[in-house]
């Protein structure tokens, strides 16, 4: 049956198949596809690598391609909870606090990891971004959640404007310490703002996949509370929701899995909020669909721009935000011109 | 049985609705009229269990409704809101299975289905299954979620009554859907179903409802059968107009000219 929604389905496999072939043998160094099947070869009969090629493949290449496609996906699908929960088209994970905060702890971390001792920094050096950041986004979102919920119902307008005075804090204080950061930190920090997949490793794919995981097992309990916000939360009330108890577990959720990739990539903007725009248009907006789809369509879209972040001036790579916020935002507009907007005006 | 004993109800200090003791027996279709502002809607919410912050007592078939969890409430209690803005693009069919969510789990089952496309059959929306609801008239829109509210309720649960809330469920209606939506209603109501709905139309109360409710200034302020309550005198109390009640040939009830 080739309805709309299965070609979507059909093509977006190829696509995401295509793109990651490409993404693993295109980059600062080519692999060929004999070196690929040595590599995986070698690595089974634990042998070591017969070239560096291998290792880049194996060490390089693909914890990088597989980070791409998990984060893709879940930032696809955080789009798809917040703008839901929300019932406004234009709430992204970033509005509400998350990747400010997350931004801001993790500059914490490259300003102050200088005065940490060596023996602390060997141990637990690699971790203190992501886990600073990690509590940085956490804080960040509460604050946006407890301050908005003074009102008798969470209002949109208000967690919007909440999550604008929260971002800015949470901008000001990553400001401040770029400001007294020194020339290499702030390099850093900068670089991370803009997200980057260059450090890629096995654990954080790992951690990253149990995130998904995570998160598809939650989809199936969220699809229909979703659903039926979109009748507004009256109306899930009436159809059975307990809709301040799936608000909870929803921002619970949603915020540690932005939470969580933003603290391994960075801050990559547009993504959640462009992908379940594009999908909308294909299979409307039954969440049963409406995940999947932004799963799929998700991962694809992010690694392409990662491609195209270390092909455009290759070898060096420029950080994949953006050209996600490039991208992003001339698809925004190319949609806004289109006038899909219009019925979804909030 | 749905009961409401000694209702209370303020926002921030200001008096919503005092002392309502209503009992709504199963059977019958219950009509609420009164001024706007008189508290309608609140006690739609109170009795529906919207609205938590109230004092006195609401129970269904003798529990308080505080015992009653909201997922399995919404198994045998349907709600029609006025008109609501959804965001996004949603097809007609998919926010009639909605109605169907407190039933099942996961996935919808045949029989789901069955009462779906009943639904659609009974109100003749068939044509309007696969349009985008935000395409449709406000008239198209009220009968798609008449329909999702009716087959919340559609089927007979053992040892329950089942209770369908309709606020103003005339609105946007042509007079054909007016008195289609009523006649669907009254057919639809079996001796284990309590209608409730709240309608501005004194006429409408004359010809279809069992029981009338007025309120005026959060009291309830008369009630009982349309045809012994409603007279000139409590038109004029209730809503300050002067009105006439006119019996017609052929009819059964007289009809209100304003």
């Amino acid at each position: 049956m080739f309805n709309k929604k299965n070609t979507l389905y059909i093509i977006s496999s190829i696509a995401l198949c295509i793109i990651m072939l490409a993404s693993i043998q295109w980059g600062a160094v080519s692999i060929s596809n004999k070196q690929m099947a040595d590599a995986i070869q070698h690595f089974f009969q634990a042998k070591t690598p017969s070239s560096i090629y291998e290792g880049v493949f194996l060490q390089i290449r693909l914890p990088r391609v597989f980070l791409c496609l998990f984060a893709g996906a879940i930032l696809s699908v955080s789009g798809v909870f917040m703008q839901g929960l929300f019932r406004n088209p234009l709430v992204e994970p970033g509005i509400i606090g998350t990747s400010a905060g997350a931004a801001f702890g993790a500059s914490i971390v490259f300003v102050l990891a200088a005065y940490l001792p060596l023996t602390w920094k060997s141990l637990v050096g690699p971790l203190l971004v992501p886990l600073f950041a990690f509590i940085g986004a956490i804080v960040a979102t509460y604050l946006v959640y407890a301050v908005s919920k003074s009102q008798q119902k969470t209002n949109v307008m208000s967690i919007l404007l909440v999550g604008l005075a929260i971002n800015a804090m949470g901008l000001s204080g990553m400001g401040f310490m770029t400001y007294i950061a020194r020339d290499p930190q702030a390099r850093s920090i900068n670089f991370w703002n803009l997200g980057t997949f260059s450090g890629a490793n096995w654990q954080q794919v790992i951690i990253v996949f149990i995130v998904l995981i995570l998160v598809i097992l939650s989809i199936f309990k969220f699809i229909k509370p979703l659903n039926a916000l979109l009748l507004g939360e009256e109306e899930a009330l009436h159809l059975g929701v307990d809709v301040k108890k799936f608000r909870r577990q929803l921002l619970l959720i949603n915020t540690l899995m932005v939470a969580i990739v933003t603290s391994f990539v960075g801050v990559i903007g547009f993504v959640g909020l462009i992908v379940p725009h594009i999908v909308r248009q294909f299979v409307g907006s039954d969440h049963k669909k409406l995940l999947p789809a932004a799963m799929l369509i998700g991962a694809s879209v992010l690694l392409l721009a990662d491609l195209v972040a270390r092909l455009l001036l290759a070898p060096s790579e420029i950080p994949i935000g953006i050209i996600t916020s490039l991208v992003g935002a001339l698809i925004f507009i190319f949609l806004l011109k289109k006038n899909l907007f219009i019925k979804s005006d909030a | 049985m749905l009961k409401l004993q000694d209702i209370q109800y303020n926002i921030s200090g200001k008096q919503i609705l005092s002392n309502v003791n209503i009992d709504f027996a199963p059977g019958q279709l219950h009509m609420i009229l009164g001024p706007n502002g008189s508290g309608k809607t609140s006690l739609m919410k109170i009795a529906s269990g919207q609205i938590e912050n109230f004092k006195g007592l609401v129970s269904y078939d003798n529990t308080s409704i505080k015992e009653i969890t909201t997922a399995s409430l919404a198994t045998y209690r349907s709600y029609l809101s006025q008109q609501n803005h959804i965001p996004f693009p949603l097809k007609v069919i998919e926010l009639i299975q909605m109605g169907r969510y407190p039933h099942y789990e996961y996935q919808a089952s045949k029989k789901d289905f069955d009462i779906i496309h009943e639904v659609i059959d009974q109100l003749s929306i068939q044509h309007l299954q696969n349009r985008d609801f935000n395409t449709l008239s406000g008239g198209e829109q009220q009968r798609v979620q008449f329909a999702r509210v009716l087959a919340q309720v559609w089927e007979k649960i053992n040892g329950k009554n089942r209770y369908l809330f309709l606020d103003e469920p005339l609105n946007n209606l042509d007079i054909q859907y007016q008195k289609y939506l009523l006649q669907t209603i009254q057919k639809f109501i079996g001796e284990d179903m309590v209608v409730i709905m709240v309608v501005h139309d004194i006429n409408w109360a004359l010809a279809y409802a069992d029981k009338v409710y007025f309120l005026k200034e959060g009291n309830l302020f008369a009630h009982g059968n349309p045809t012994d309550i409603i007279t000139t005198q409590l038109i004029a109390d209730v809503f300050k107009i002067d009105a006439q009640l006119i019996n017609v040939p052929g009819q059964k009830h007289a009809v209100v000219a304003y």
